[in-house]
């Protein structure tokens, strides 16, 4: 049995890998499609000379295979070329960013969990209640409100009208309130729904009811009938949400000028700083990779019934 | 009356027994949002349902589907209440007080197995649950009913420590048998327990039944459409159409001598034609005794 269960959680891994080299190379190509490196460093005015000695520099002359593995070699070594517009190191400028966009995406994600699960819970739960009616109703209006127009209602209301926020920066726990609940309105609204639907399924299946035949009392059927048996799907969404926050933040830290990695990659991206925008690129879909194989080896763990289809 | 500590006791039926469980003048129907097309459809609202379990007696409650059988059994558990009418256990008033003691004493078995267990906990959990939840036991005596139930069941304890995916259909359903078993109810509601199993297993179960009932002075309310299976364990039938009952007896009466049309066309859509010709003789039918000599799955 647990020779059973190493052996999936080496074949998830193993597949986690995969898709992270697959990830790396799509990268490559698709920055050598963007674009020939030298004309976008250089401008298109260059002389043939200074466009060959560059070449030379940035190793663009050898074949595109030694090209490959030896942008396989600086990935694995972090090193993933100098920042044009910051002149360091392309990695070491994403990095410098990324604890604020950690401290953003983790309170947002805290609070879009907390409230999400609960309100779907509370929905499935009492669902003919003003509570349940109230999460179906703001869990429907989360996932249509666009995160920009949110954005923009908040700030009128928060900053302009009450002048309790400011409407941007980093400054102080302040600045953080609204990116934070822009950011958590959608991700709450998905949870919520995805939540719901898991918690009645399980609500109405047999084993709830020969539970409370069996005189167990709803509050423990709850937690270790019907939360155990959602978990797996909610789980799911939550891991989607973590991997695609790195991402997600763009726009709001672009509306709040939060100076986190969204932020720089958008400024990056004007800027033609392929260095960095790589980097972030690599970053993020890293974080969605691991993230998505922690969901695995999670849901293995929630679900044993997963173990053995894995076989 | 009822010991949660200790084995479980063998009760005796009384020549003329007294009925347990009783259903006087109920009526019920789903609210709208929770009814299905076929219930909307003229299913399941009961109307002046009128029917009595007997003390260690096997009650058949046959219809075809939509016809309000499973509803019956949620009111018999007092998992949902009555519109209008009562349910008398013991010849008492069942009350909204009264109901966590009297789900303790009437247990279900439901018609598929596997969906009866919670699919993420071992089987040996799941059966004594309802003792550490209902009683507190000390773990040994837990122990030791959760040994006298599965061995009640015919099951292995290595089945204890195994999740519902990996035992079979039959096995699931001793298990639930089990559960139901260790609260040494005075009742068992099976809805259709034998309806998701193969022919063999389907008599394994059957004969289980049987025996415990005989075994515990256990009484039975055995509901399903197959007029066989009702014909071989009960002793007293029901039948409902469309929310009514609209025949009820013996046995003997209800199949050798119908009085509506209705179950004569449910005997004559019976696939073993020669069913009243072999009640007539007052023998089980063939298919029926012959799995007696399959041995149980372990």
């Amino acid at each position: 049995m647990r020779r059973n269960a190493h052996k999936v959680f080496a074949s998830k891994i193993a597949r986690a890998l995969v898709t992270l080299v697959l990830m790396v190379t799509g990268v490559f190509i698709l920055m050598r499609c963007a674009g020939d490196p030298v004309t976008v460093l250089l401008g298109p005015d260059a002389s043939p000379d200074m466009r060959a000695a560059y070449s030379g520099e940035l190793g663009l002359d050898r074949p595109i295979l030694a090209q490959y593995l030896a942008y396989l070699h600086n990935v694995v070594r972090g090193s993933l070329g100098v920042s044009y517009v910051y002149r360091q190191d392309a990695l070491g400028v994403v990095l410098s960013h990324l604890p604020l966009t950690l401290i953003l995406t983790c309170c947002a994600l805290t609070l879009a969990a907390v409230t999400g699960i609960a309100g779907g819970i509370a929905a499935a739960v009492f669902p003919s209640s003003i509570v349940g009616r109230v999460c179906t109703i703001a869990s429907v209006v989360g996932v249509c409100v666009p995160s920009f127009f949110l954005a923009i209602v908040l700030m009128l209301v928060f900053s302009i009208h009450l002048n309790w926020l400011p409407t941007g920066g980093a400054e102080s726990w302040r600045s953080l309130a609204l990116p934070a609940v822009t950011m958590a309105a959608a991700s709450s609204a998905v949870l919520a729904r995805y939540t719901r639907v898991a918690v009645r399924e399980s609500l109405d299946s047999r084993y709830v009811l020969a539970a409370f035949a069996r005189g167990i009392p709803f509050w423990r059927i709850l937690i270790h009938h019907v939360l155990p048996n959602a978990a797996a799907p909610i789980l799911t969404i939550l891991g989607l949400l973590v991997g695609g926050a790195v991402t997600g933040s763009t726009v709001v830290e672009t509306l709040f000028s939060w100076p986190g990695i969204g932020n720089l990659f958008v400024t990056s991206v004007g800027s033609r700083d392929v260095p960095v925008v790589q980097a972030i690129v690599l970053l993020a879909g890293t974080a969605m990779i691991m993230t998505n194989l922690a969901v695995d080896l999670g849901y293995t763990w929630l679900d044993p019934r997963s173990k053995s289809s894995e076989k | 009356m009822t010991s949660p500590i200790g084995l479980p006791r063998v009760r005796t039926a009384p020549a003329s027994p007294e009925p347990i469980l009783e259903l006087h003048n109920v009526d019920f129907c789903y609210r709208a949002p929770r009814r299905s097309a076929a219930e909307v459809l003229g299913g399941s609202r009961l109307r002046e349902i009128n029917m009595s379990i007997r003390r260690g007696k096997a009650h058949g409650l046959i219809g075809e589907s939509g016809s309000g059988k499973s509803t019956i059994a949620k009111l018999l558990l007092g998992l949902t209440a009555p519109q209008a009418g009562q349910i008398l256990f013991e010849g008492e008033l069942l009350t909204p007080d009264r109901l966590a003691a009297f789900r303790l004493r009437v247990q279900p078995v439901f018609q598929n197995p596997l969906d009866a267990l919670n699919p993420v906990t071992p089987i040996g959990k799941q059966i004594v649950a309802p003792l550490l939840v209902n009683f507190r036991m000390r773990s040994s005596d837990c122990q030791a009913r959760l040994a006298a139930a599965i061995s009640a069941v015919g099951l292995s304890g290595e089945i204890l420590g195994k999740l519902p995916h990996q035992i079979s259909g039959g096995q699931a359903q001793r298990v639930n048998i089990a559960r139901a078993l260790i609260l040494d109810p005075d009742v068992l509601i099976c809805d259709e327990p034998v309806s998701a199993l193969d022919m063999t297993v389907q008599a394994q179960i059957l004969n289980l039944l049987s025996d415990l009932r005989e075994s515990r002075g256990l009484s039975l309310l055995f509901i399903s459409h197959d007029i066989r299976s009702v014909a071989y364990l009960c002793s007293e039938i029901s039948v409902l159409k469309r929310g009514s009952i609209v025949e009820s007896g013996s046995r003997d009466q209800v199949l050798l001598d119908p009085k509506t049309d209705y179950m004569k066309s449910l005997l004559r859509a019976v696939p073993n034609s020669e069913l009243g010709a072999e009640m007539a003789s007052r023998s089980t039918p063939s298919q029926l005794t012959e799995p007696r000599h399959v041995p149980a799955e372990r």
